[in-house]
């Protein structure tokens, strides 16, 4: 397999607070991998800057040998490009433009996404409830045809049948070589789908392990790892 | 990557909600004025619809100006756009771009709403007899456009400087302090950016001392192209920044 | 289906199959689903699928044709030799744990016998 992403001694500060520091990572194309971390560990941010939203860091972030912030925009679909939609229009509306504005998006891959996570397209997005909003982001992320997918919480606070539909449908349609980055906080959501770990704590990557690796060598659930690894910390919910 | 045409066209049809909604309002309030004209004085004159309208017009413009830069404002820091794989500088331009062109679109609008209304009374409109009439358009057109890009691009620089400067302070959640920022931003440039104007102004200045002595208007029309200029410089200038500040420090919320 | 998280996946998976093999739900020469599908139906990684069926067209359980999937073998020997290493294990299994608690074999052997027969009096009620 080959490798997809590449980070680099990563370092981040903003308004004089460092937010990541010296990350080393990499990730093999065609996997799943969880990143996990507890909140304001650094996930997002990380994500943020993959993805090319967060600027200014130090250090070097690659994809596929790619390390320009336009390359990397063109190579990774990332949930959160849907934050600053207006949520007084329809989904149909919406999809329109990225169909317009992103040349990789697939209408067909969006319709039978829409379809598989029964979306009512002609609601507006601000009348979705949580679960239904975070479908129409996977929807909407998966749509694009891009090496990279990277999803931010999707689980965050959604109803178990969402969450199951979320995590088929990333099944059923991730591309056989693109690689999806799921962040959580809540392991036992994903466990079961994940192909490695990342875990960020205090800033810093302190794991980068095979899920199955972690079972079969440390004879540990990823959950009870990922617990051993924050031990000591207070870990939230 | 995104085809800055696509870009751009998508831009202008998002940007042109808020020209309609201000003609919108623009006609309602012409209604609503007629309707009171109508009751408190018994009768409408040719002319009042025309009337009426061109004095909300001024109103209108100021608004439509506000509302594009917030619009245009809003571009820089959100996701959904600063996610799109193009280039800074092409975004920027298209945006910058999308603005101006529904402000032209505005007008246009504008002009021929008053031409409909204005058409009872088109039989005593005479056309001013003048051969400069070309020179006096174009050259004014020109420098209000130049102004309004001005404009435009000297507010992404005041909020993006503001963006930049915010990034080195420590986090604060207060919209207050950030608009203090703002604020505090917009006098320093203004009074840089006047320092170093007051010395080309009295270079341009000479350019229009001809007008002052001669009992003809239309040298006036040479300096109005100058001023122009001097405005596309001062776009120029301030879209390099704007350009460098988006590449390097401004990050998608 | 319930996976046991202490355990490697991929191990889970090949133990599912093994039984759907053994119970007939899978017969000899039988295709097995696609690979998305079973992804998609055992809620686990298209990656982690793929290792598990490597592993069992390794181990000719599996036969693998190009383009056309994997089937289920129909060597009659595969399938005996499958059958009792599956039981075995088991049987394993219980051994070790009965001789955890100091039963010697013949102890065992009682034990078991007396459990089979209990159940067989139930089910003939």
């Amino acid at each position: 397999m080959t490798e997809i992403l590449s980070i680099n001694d990563l370092s981040y500060k903003r308004n004089l607070t460092s937010i990541l520091k010296q990350v080393n990572c990499s990730a093999e194309s065609g996997s799943i991998i969880g990143l996990l971390g507890a909140n304001g560990a650094g996930k997002t941010t990380l994500m943020r800057l993959i993805s090319g939203a967060a600027k200014g860091f130090h250090g070097e972030i690659s994809i596929n040998g790619n390390t320009q912030d336009i390359e990397r925009k063109q190579l990774v679909s990332f949930s959160h490009q849907l934050d600053g939609v207006n949520s007084h229009d329809r989904m149909e509306k919406i999809a329109e433009f990225y169909q317009a504005v992103y040349p990789d998006f697939s209408e067909s891959a969006f319709k039978r996404l829409a379809e598989f996570l029964e979306l009512d397209l002609h609601q507006r997005l601000g009348n979705l409830s949580k679960g239904n909003r975070m479908k129409f982001i996977i929807a909407i992320t998966l749509s694009r045809q891009v090496q990279l997918y990277l999803l931010d919480e999707p689980f965050d606070g959604i109803d178990s049948m969402s969450r199951k539909k979320i995590i088929a449908s990333i099944l059923q349609w991730k591309p056989i070589d693109a690689t999806i980055l799921i962040s959580d906080h809540h392991v036992d959501d994903v466990a079961n789908i994940l192909d490695a770990v990342l875990i960020i704590k205090d800033k810093k990557m302190v794991v980068s392990e095979k899920a199955d690796k972690i079972r079969e060598e440390y004879g540990q659930s990823i959950e009870d790892y990922y617990e051993s690894i924050y031990t000591g910390g207070k870990d939230n919910d | 990557m995104t085809s800055s045409i696509k870009l751009m066209r998508t831009m202008i049809r998002q940007k042109s909600s808020s020209v309609h909604k201000v003609i919108g309002l623009q006609l309602l309030a012409l209604v609503i004025t007629l309707i009171i004209q109508l009751w408190q004085q018994g009768h409408i004159n040719a002319m009042d619809p025309v009337g009426f309208f061109a004095s909300y017009g001024m109103l209108a413009t100021m608004v439509i100006f506000v509302l594009l830069a917030l619009r245009t404002e809003h571009i820089w820091t959100n996701s959904v756009f600063r996610l799109i794989p193009i280039t800074d500088t092409r975004l920027y331009i298209s945006n910058l771009l999308s603005t101006f062109l529904n402000f032209v679109y505005f007008l246009i609008l504008e002009t021929i709403i008053t031409g409909l209304l204005g058409s009872l009374d088109l039989a005593d409109f005479n056309m001013p007899n003048t051969s400069h009439l070309f020179g006096y358009v174009t050259s004014g057109i020109a420098l209000i456009f130049t102004l309004l890009l001005v404009g435009w691009t000297f507010i992404s620089m005041v909020h993006l400087l503001g963006k930049m400067i915010s990034t080195f302070l420590p986090e604060t959640k207060q919209g207050f302090i950030q608009l203090v920022l703002y604020i505090v931003v917009f006098f320093l440039l203004f009074f840089v950016l006047s320092t170093i104007d007051n010395t080309i102004g009295n270079y341009v200045n000479n350019f229009f001392s001809p007008v002052y002595s001669m009992g003809t208007l239309y040298q006036i029309i040479g300096p109005l192209f100058i001023l122009s200029g001097f405005m596309l410089l001062w776009v120029i200038l301030f879209s390099l920044i704007n350009i460098y500040l988006l590449k390097y420090w401004i990050e998608a919320k | 289906m319930k996976f046991n998280d202490k355990i490697p996946i991929y191990y889970q998976i090949k133990q599912y199959i093994y039984r759907e093999i053994i119970i007939n739900n899978l017969q000899p020469g039988q295709k097995v689903p696609a690979v998305r599908q079973l992804a998609v139906t055992l809620t686990v990684n298209a990656n982690t699928i793929q290792r598990a069926l490597r592993e069992l067209i390794n181990e000719k359980v599996l036969i693998s044709r190009r383009g056309k999937g994997n089937f289920v073998t129909t060597d009659a020997e595969t399938l005996t030799n499958l059958k009792r290493n599956v039981v075995e294990d088991q049987v394993s299994n219980l051994y070790d744990q009965l001789a955890a608690l100091k039963i010697t074999p013949d102890e065992m052997l009682k034990y078991l016998n007396n459990y089979i027969n209990s159940r067989k009096e139930v089910h003939h009620d």
